[in-house]
């Protein structure tokens, strides 16, 4: 089964072209480019040198957030529109599990974490089945939650943890929290691998409501916790409506 | 500072345009009607921009990428209920042009450190006169206000 | 004109409407799904440009599908895919876009970017044959320009607003005067029922220049009701929306006369989200009359094409395609700030 993976969650780009448990290749691009502009030729690159056609992929897979929201949407559209309109499967999986897939210490914990912004963090805890090789267990699920509050509870787990992803500004941080209890991932395993969101989705459950898929942003809109603060869940028409 | 007229306001905006460089962010206050997109105007000008400068309200930034350097000119009139940190508006604060940014009390949490902010008031006594007061935050805003008032009246 | 049987899904994502349209020949809509957001911003007294992108992505495949299924045809039956490009919200148009690219690169369909302005003028193409040189006036929320086409697809900005958008006043006005957003069908209602009895300010009618400005006659309603507040007075919320749609209608209708004058045409095609307005409607048949222009046809798109739609995409990239313009390759992006070229009398 030939997969096309994508992970634009984040700034940097990646995709990646699976073969049931193989990689054919893989592109990550780490340019600060908008993903706008660089995914679908990736993409068409990636299938030439690969020697393929996209009708000769058989399923689509994505990183579904959380992360940059405008990355995110350009990712999903993208790869769920293909999976649409070719009529083949979609595969989704966390962003943070793609950027964990990365680590291979299979006794500690892995937190993957992104940049939020103002000392925050999405971020979630992992773990590597000893039964299973391909399969990675949440520990904790993905959250957008403060640096301090994270570490706080990386310490009551109390067992050695690797840091990987957008680990570098809060480096110094953690290990004052954490001490030799934080392990950081190395420069390489940083960045996202498409190919690992490839050779998860052999294993994942396909989406079953394309059309209604959207990506796990973790947060609401500013604007509508602001709403929701001053207004109680009374029911609404659609939001969205054909007219 | 004070100006008398709708051509000297926009002068001064082109003074200032003349002086900036990209990666400045220039906050521009006043009520409805104080000349905030007629300063723009001159801003524009002195970048080099021969378009139209209209307000931005509607897509909240408008860009103008034909001068010396691009002009972002945001409006975040709209954001009045919430949503600026949602906009990724740090990539144009680091970006390659100059941002000029009305109502900028909607986005507070999302400022860069340092900035040029400028007030504009409408004259009690005289609907034409404006009262423009220039509070640089930073050395670098300090100096570039130095160099603008300088130039003004040296023109 | 020779019947090419030319179909092209159209794509629309500027704002908050998500639409997908199949269009035959840049004239016959074989189907026009429209999803609106309205129920979802008008909680917020405008639209929310996160929460517009987040509805964009519910929406865009449902909308497709649907497009489809009624227009009852299949990719092979297709021969371009077109999007809008801008001017719009960036994070918006970005799921038109991706979804639109995505479709042409699995189908190997040429993609056909579309500027969204071109599209409000080509939607009269779907109810009307075209004549050039032809004059458009576009007034929507975002904007407030007088458009002349030399001929198919050549734009040429003549007259623009100075500050604010048409619909950008109606709805700041509505804020105060309490109405809902969006304002312009309410205030259009109310207007009816009022006589202009405070006489705001006609900016810039009586000057040479085909442009306009809104923001003064912004100031001068805010002023009036706020004095009257002060006073205590109470004002006639009517009266007040008849005045203020009355000069809005005389400056769009006084520069508009001023261009046709200008610049002779046959036809004046009167798009976007205002050009449902009835007060506008009645006003321009009747000063076109008595300015001696009544030769000149007005294009009115029906009401179901003058707010955001893919038809009107549609319409648009055929005649882009006609015209043999390049098409987008896989590196295309939004442009937020796309605007058709400037008369060189308008630069400064």
């Amino acid at each position: 089964m030939n997969i096309l993976a994508i992970d634009t969650s984040s700034k940097p780009l990646s995709v990646a072209i699976t073969a049931d448990d193989q990689i054919l290749s893989e592109v990550t691009l780490n340019k600060g480019f908008t993903h706008s502009q660089t995914l679908m030729p990736t993409i068409d690159d990636l299938l030439k040198l690969s020697q393929l056609t996209i009708k000769d992929i058989d399923g689509f897979a994505v990183a579904k957030g959380p992360g940059s929201y405008t990355g995110l949407r350009i990712g999903v559209t993208t790869a769920k529109t293909f999976a649409w309109t070719l009529h083949k499967p979609l595969f989704a999986l966390s962003s943070l599990e793609v950027l964990a897939r990365n680590i291979q210490q299979r006794s500690q914990l892995i937190v993957p974490l992104m940049d939020a912004r103002r000392n925050n963090v999405f971020a979630g805890v992992y773990q590597w089945t000893l039964t299973n090789d391909n399969h990675l267990e949440n520990v904790v699920s993905d959250r957008h939650i403060s640096l301090t509050r994270l570490l706080a509870e990386i310490k009551e787990l109390n067992e050695k943890a690797v840091f990987v992803g957008e680990i570098k500004p809060f480096m110094s941080q953690i290990f004052a929290e954490l001490g030799h209890q934080a392990e950081f991932a190395a420069t390489t395993a940083n960045l996202p691998a498409a190919a690992n969101l490839g050779l998860a989705a052999i294993d994942a459950t396909p989406i079953k409501d394309i059309y209604n898929f959207t990506p796990s942003y973790l947060r609401l809109t500013e604007a509508e916790v602001n709403w929701q603060r001053n207004h109680k869940d009374e029911g609404h028409d659609p939001y969205v409506q054909e007219v | 500072m004070q100006t008398q007229t709708a051509a000297a306001t926009i002068a001064l905006g082109e003074v200032l345009g003349s002086q900036l460089k990209p990666g400045d962010v220039i906050l521009l206050n006043g009520d409805l009607g104080a000349g905030k997109t007629t300063f723009t105007k001159g801003i524009a000008q002195g970048l080099g921009i021969r378009q139209p400068i209209k307000s931005p309200t509607f897509t909240l930034i408008r860009e103008y990428q034909r001068g010396r350097y691009p002009l972002y000119h945001m409006d975040m009139y709209r954001l009045e209920s919430g949503g600026s940190a949602d906009l990724g508006l740090e990539e144009y604060f680091n970006g390659d042009g100059i941002v000029v940014v009305e109502w900028s009390q909607y986005i507070q949490s999302e400022l860069p450190a340092t900035y040029l902010t400028i007030d504009l008031k409408k004259d009690a006594q005289n609907d034409a006169f404006r009262q423009i007061n220039f509070t640089p935050i930073g050395s670098h805003y300090e100096k570039l206000v130095q160099q603008v008032l300088a130039a003004y009246h040296h023109e | 004109m020779k019947a090419t049987n030319e179909l092209i899904l159209a794509i629309e994502s500027s704002c908050d409407e998500t639409s997908v349209a199949v269009v035959r020949d840049g004239q016959t809509i074989l189907s026009n799904i429209i999803a609106t957001q309205i129920n979802s911003h008008k909680r917020f007294g405008g639209v929310v440009p996160e929460v517009a992108s987040r509805h964009h992505v519910e929406a865009i495949l449902v909308a497709a599908q649907d497009a489809l299924d009624e227009a009852q045809v299949t990719y092979d039956d297709l021969q371009a895919v077109a999007v809008t490009v801008g001017p719009g919200l960036v994070g918006a148009l970005l799921i038109g876009i991706s979804a639109a690219k995505a479709i042409s690169f699995a189908h190997s369909l040429p993609l056909i970017p579309v500027n969204h302005m071109a599209g409000h003028i080509y939607a009269a193409r779907l109810v009307h044959e075209l004549t050039y040189p032809l004059m458009a006036l576009l007034v929507s929320g975002g904007h407030t320009e007088l458009v002349y086409l030399r001929a198919p697809g050549e734009f040429e900005i003549i007259g623009d607003t100075r500050d604010d958008a048409a619909g950008e006043a109606y709805d700041k006005i509505g804020r105060v005067l309490g109405v809902p957003y969006p304002a312009g069908k309410t205030i259009d209602a109310m207007a009816h029922e009022g006589k202009d009895t405070f006489d705001f300010p006609r900016a810039m009618l009586q000057e040479d220049n085909l442009d306009f400005s809104f923001s003064g006659l912004k100031s001068a309603f805010i002023n009036t009701v706020h004095h009257a507040e002060q006073k205590q007075e109470a004002l006639l919320k009517n009266d007040l929306a008849a005045s203020f749609q009355a000069s809005v209608i005389d400056v769009l209708v006084g520069k508009t006369i001023k261009a046709l004058q200008q610049y002779p045409v046959k036809q004046l095609v009167v798009a976007g989200g205002v050009a449902a307005n009835q007060g506008l409607r009645e006003q321009l048949a009747a000063h076109l009359a008595a300015a001696g222009l009544d030769q000149v046809e007005v294009i009115f798109p029906p009401l179901r094409l003058c707010g955001d739609n893919g038809a009107m995409i549609g319409a648009a990239a055929h005649v882009a395609l006609q015209k043999h313009e390049p098409f987008a390759d896989l590196t295309l992006n939004a442009d937020p700030s796309l605007s058709f070229d400037y008369a060189e009398t308008m630069l400064s």
